[in-house]
């Protein structure tokens, strides 16, 4: 278990982690759903498949970033019940200082002519 | 299609994911694949769809198998984990269970750790047999040896004639045979310095270049090299052994460059061999040594020296190294060549022989195939012991297992796998074998030094007890796990826990195993012919003890003179022999003296066939020894007609040879022999005819035991290198020791003191050797009637086990209690008559063809056998007998109510 008091010690972050973190924002999702709001909030660009997407929650409940959640009332898939997790707020900390650490080098990109400017 | 192909793919990919994370995901994961691929085929068609089929699931398989290594590492109650603790707690479990039940556990684990501790020791003593010696390199290495054919076949033990004339050795290293060639010969040599009195010991006299061909180096100093001359001038230089070094020298690190004697001559040690190597034949004794020389300070050389030159003379072994890019068989056609070529120009000396290059063996390649034989032997002994201990103990384990089967039903009904019950009862022979094996490397050890103590000696290296044979000891015990523990487990993790709860026993119960059946009886049988053999051989050595040696052993003494050792010539040694004797036969108390090469029960066997003239297959097989003139009247021997050797038969007169009762009667059933020719090879020289011009009375040759036919000739005829002075005196062991002493002294001050032997030494020696094979073989009957008792419990009490319920309603219906008891003691005799009557048809094979009796035993021989059954019925009953009351004390209610 991660140490809950040092989002840092959780760094660098996997790949997958941080997307599922940015993916889940502040809301609380199911994976399929993870993995639209994924594609949806990078544009199409970024995806993941449902192996990685799994193991990934896995491992991220276990180390605190998020945690199960109930489902809403207005789940009405049908199917089997859906579990949903949400970023917790030690998940948030650990998203903003992986963020940070990615600004920083992002700087570096740039001060190089690296990076173009983005249309926000 | 795809779409339910690349499904299945998935669904199968997804058990890379751990049990626990597939229950929870499961469901979701299929769902999110089947919307990925749905979108993918409506966006871009049913390739895309396939791709990304094979893409998640390739993800899928890569994404479990890390989430599986992750739980693991994290210690978290994975799969893994939960299959550790369960072994755990069924081996805890099992060590419990088996300390409530001690009886049983001891006698299995104790059965288990004496069969793989004789496993162990008789593959031991295998390798030992074949161990290389310390730093010899075989790779390409031969032995050159002659192949005889014709005449010279019979009168050859083993396979080939080991040894060559120094000229033919010449012409080998001078032709382009592709070998590296280098002699040698062992001879009993005597060792000397200022501070060391002269010591008897063997020495390796070899060509130049031995040390090369071997690849040997020396530990300290160095070995001897071409420097240091060939035959006609060989170097004052010697090479020791380490245990010489230590044992004699006192590991005196100066020993190098000290100056000895060696057969009277002065020699510089030059080196010192690393520890373990006596010479690169490992034959323990024959053909190892602890000093080297170069050959031509071989006492041989030094006896006669026109031997480097007789081709006839065949004394020098050949030792060599095929040279590189050369095969065995392309070096063989030049020495057959040869050999033909030899036969061609010598055909007196060189018909019938055909030289070959055989490949090295550590036991010498004529030993090659007796010691393959050996081993096979030794080996299917071994095996057979441990198959018959895991038959027992798998048999012991049947019927513990069969009394369990409620408590196995329970656990069934409780939710356990067939996989579960099956580990949990194959746990119990785990811990029982891991018992079994730390008791069969203390059986190991102890029999390891036992026999060390037997024969004398120290611990050979190769007898250590090191880690990887510990190793393969534990390791052999778990396998065995797998032979005995596999079928009770198997067998009743079944199932049919209904039939279990309700202690169904059946109508016939279970079948006890053939394979069972077969191994109690066959054990039964197997030791009879030891039970046999052991009680003849005693009965022999009581008989020998009283019976007629055919010479007087009361006032014998003889000591054996080591006068080649000694560095005489030929003429000197006769010169020697002669006034030893002569001084001798004047010294107070003593009346007769003579010389031979061999006395009665001397334990050499100087074997040779005989036969007619006008014969060519041999009609008998005798004892030869080379006798001085009234070697028998001083023997004490019964001359019954004719006479014995005598004065007149000296060197240049007609062979003649005295024979005994029994040889003459083989050879002239109709005759009295004198008179008559016989044919014989003396040390496999070619046929030799002797005129017979004596019969005496049987007389002990070897051993007690050994066959009598015996022919005596006269040893200035028939010269021998061994010489033994014969004495007949008024006086005791330690009188004449000192009388022989005196004598030696008077001639030579340094020759070696001799070791005065007396006849009843011989006599109590042989007795007792006899005394020592009938108890081996006692205590080899034992030890498998014991194993025999362990099958045959086993295999009775699940036979009881499983006719519980007929024998209770038997008793019911009004059988007694005592009929029942004696019924189950018939079928244990039924169950090993087979074996019984097996058993007494190898107690006769062993009795008449191992030769370890040479007369008949007329009325023992029965008794013996009866001895044997009976010993075996008994131990039979006294093991079936537990059994046999639990059957008797059977509740017929309790029997009936199952029912």
């Amino acid at each position: 278990m991660a140490d809950a008091s040092d989002p840092n010690a959780l760094l660098p972050l996997k790949n997958s982690t941080y997307r599922v973190l940015l993916a889940l924002a502040d809301e609380s999702l199911h994976g399929y759903a993870i993995m639209q709001s994924l594609q949806t909030i990078t544009g199409g660009r970024e995806s993941i498949l449902p192996g990685t997407l799994y193991a990934a929650l896995a491992r991220m409940e276990d180390e605190g970033l998020i945690e199960r959640a109930t489902a809403p009332d207005d789940d009405t898939s049908g199917g089997p019940a859906r579990r949903y997790h949400r970023r917790t707020d030690f998940g948030r900390a650990v998203a903003e200082a992986e963020s940070e650490r990615i600004a920083t080098l992002l700087d570096v990109a740039r001060s190089q002519d690296m990076l173009a400017e983005r249309a926000k | 299609m795809i779409r339910r192909t690349t499904s299945a793919l998935y669904a199968l990919a997804l058990r890379s994911f751990p049990k626990a994370h597939r229950a929870q995901y499961r469901e979701e994961m299929i769902a999110g694949f089947r919307n990925g691929y749905l979108e993918r085929v409506e966006a871009s068609g049913q390739l895309a769809g396939l791709g990304f089929g094979l893409t998640a699931t390739a993800n899928a398989l890569s994404a479990g198998w890390g989430e599986r290594r992750r739980v693991n590492s994290k210690g978290l109650p994975g799969q893994r984990g939960r299959v550790l603790e369960g072994l755990i707690s069924d081996l805890r479990y099992a060590s419990r269970a088996l300390a409530r039940a001690p009886m049983f556990t001891a006698i299995c684990t104790i059965s288990l750790g004496l069969g793989l501790g004789a496993v162990f020791t008789i593959a031991l003593f295998v390798n030992f047999l074949h161990t290389v010696p310390a730093g010899v390199q075989t790779e390409d290495m031969v032995e050159v040896v002659v192949e005889p054919s014709g005449p010279l076949r019979p009168g050859v033990g083993g396979w080939a004639i080991e040894t060559w004339a120094y000229p033919d050795y010449l012409d080998l290293r001078d032709t382009e045979t592709g070998l590296s060639l280098a002699g040698w010969d062992v001879a009993d040599s005597v060792l000397s310095a200022s501070d060391i009195a002269p010591l008897d010991v063997s020495a390796m006299f070899v060509t130049p270049g031995y040390f090369e061909l071997i690849g040997v180096s020396a530990a300290e100093g160095r070995v001897l090299t071409a420097d240091d001359g060939g035959l006609s001038s060989p170097g004052p230089g010697v090479i020791i052994s380490h245990r010489l070094w230590t044992t004699i020298f006192d590991s005196d690190p100066t020993t190098v460059g000290r100056a000895v004697r060696v057969n009277r001559r002065e020699h510089v040690v030059v080196g010192i061999v690393a520890d373990g190597f006596r010479g690169h034949i490992n034959s323990r004794g024959a053909r190892q040594a602890d000093v080297w020389l170069p050959l031509g300070h071989h006492p041989i050389v030094a006896a006669a020296p026109d031997i480097i030159g007789d081709r006839s003379a065949d004394w020098l072994h050949l030792a060599g190294r095929l040279d590189a890019g050369v095969t065995r068989e392309q070096a063989n056609g030049t020495i057959v060549a040869l050999s033909s070529q030899l036969a061609e120009d010598h055909p007196a000396t060189h018909e019938f022989r055909r030289g070959t290059a055989a490949p090295y063996a550590s036991t010498g390649t004529n030993q090659i195939f007796e010691m393959a034989a050996i081993s096979v032997l030794f080996y299917a002994m071994s095996g057979a012991v441990l198959v018959i201990v895991c038959l027992n103990i798998a048999g012991m384990m049947l019927v513990r297992t069969a009394s369990r089967r409620q408590e196995l039903a329970v656990r069934e009904a409780l939710g356990a796998s067939r996989w579960r019950l099956a580990r949990y009862l194959m746990s119990e022979s785990v811990v029982m074998a891991l018992i079994g094996g730390v008791i069969g490397i203390a059986t190991l050890r102890a029999a390891t030094v036992t026999l060390v103590w037997w024969f004398g000696g120290t611990l050979p290296p190769e007898w250590e007890l090191t880690p990887s044979r510990i190793g393969a000891c534990l390791l052999l015990a778990l396998a065995t796990t797998l032979l005995f523990g596999l079928l009770p487990s198997f067998r009743f993790s079944r199932g049919g826990m209904l039939s279990a709860m309700n202690d169904d026993a059946g109508g016939g119960g279970w079948k006890v195993g053939r394979a069972h059946r077969v191994a109690a009886a066959l054990q039964a049988g197997v030791a009879l012919p030891f039970f046999a053999l052991g009680g003849l051989l005693f009965h022999s050595a009581q008989t020998a003890a009283v019976a007629d040696l055919g010479f007087q052993p009361d006032g014998l003494y003889a000591a054996s003179l080591r006068v080649q050792a000694a560095g005489y010539s030929e003429v000197e040694a006769d010169a020697f022999v002669q006034g030893a004797r002569e001084r001798l036969e004047a010294s107070p108390g003593v009346t007769r003296v003579a010389v031979a090469d061999g006395l009665p029960l001397d334990y050499e066997y100087r074997r040779t066939r005989v036969r007619l003239p006008s014969e060519e297959i041999s009609r008998a097989r005798t004892q030869v020894t080379r006798v001085g003139s009234r070697y028998l009247e001083t023997l004490g021997a019964r001359v019954l007609r004719g006479r014995g050797i005598d004065a007149q038969d000296h060197a240049g007169a007609a062979p003649v040879a005295v024979i005994s009762e029994s040889l003459a009667a083989r050879l002239f059933p109709a005759g009295n022999g004198i008179g008559e020719s016989i044919v014989t090879a003396i040390d496999g020289d070619r046929d030799g005819e002797f005129t017979v011009v004596g019969v005496v009375a049987d007389l002990a040759t070897s051993q007690m035991q050994t066959e009598r036919p015996q022919m005596f000739v006269p040893i200035e005829q028939q010269p021998s290198s061994r010489v033994y002075l014969v004495a007949r005196a008024r006086s005791d062991l330690e009188g004449m020791s000192a009388t022989f002493s005196r004598v030696i002294a008077e001639l030579d001050p340094d020759f070696t003191r001799p070791t005065v032997m007396s006849g009843e030494q011989l006599v109590d020696d042989s007795v007792a050797d006899l005394l020592e094979q009938s108890t081996l073989s006692a205590v080899t009957a034992a030890t498998a009637l014991a194993l025999s008792a362990l099958g045959i419990y086993g295999v009775v009490a699940f036979m009881v086990t499983s006719r519980r319920r007929e024998m209770g309603v038997r008793i019911a219906l009004g059988a007694t209690r005592r009929k029942l008891l004696v019924s189950v003691l018939i079928d244990t005799c039924r169950l090993i008559a087979p074996g019984l009557i097996l058993g007494l048809a190898l107690a006769r094979v062993a009795v008449t063809q191992t030769g370890l009796l040479w007369e008949a035993p007329g009325l023992a021989e029965p008794v013996a056998y009866t001895a044997a059954v009976m010993a075996a019925l008994v131990v039979a009953i006294i093991a079936s007998l537990p059994s046999a009351n639990r059957a008797a004390a059977i509740e017929p209610l309790e029997a009936i109510r199952a029912e």
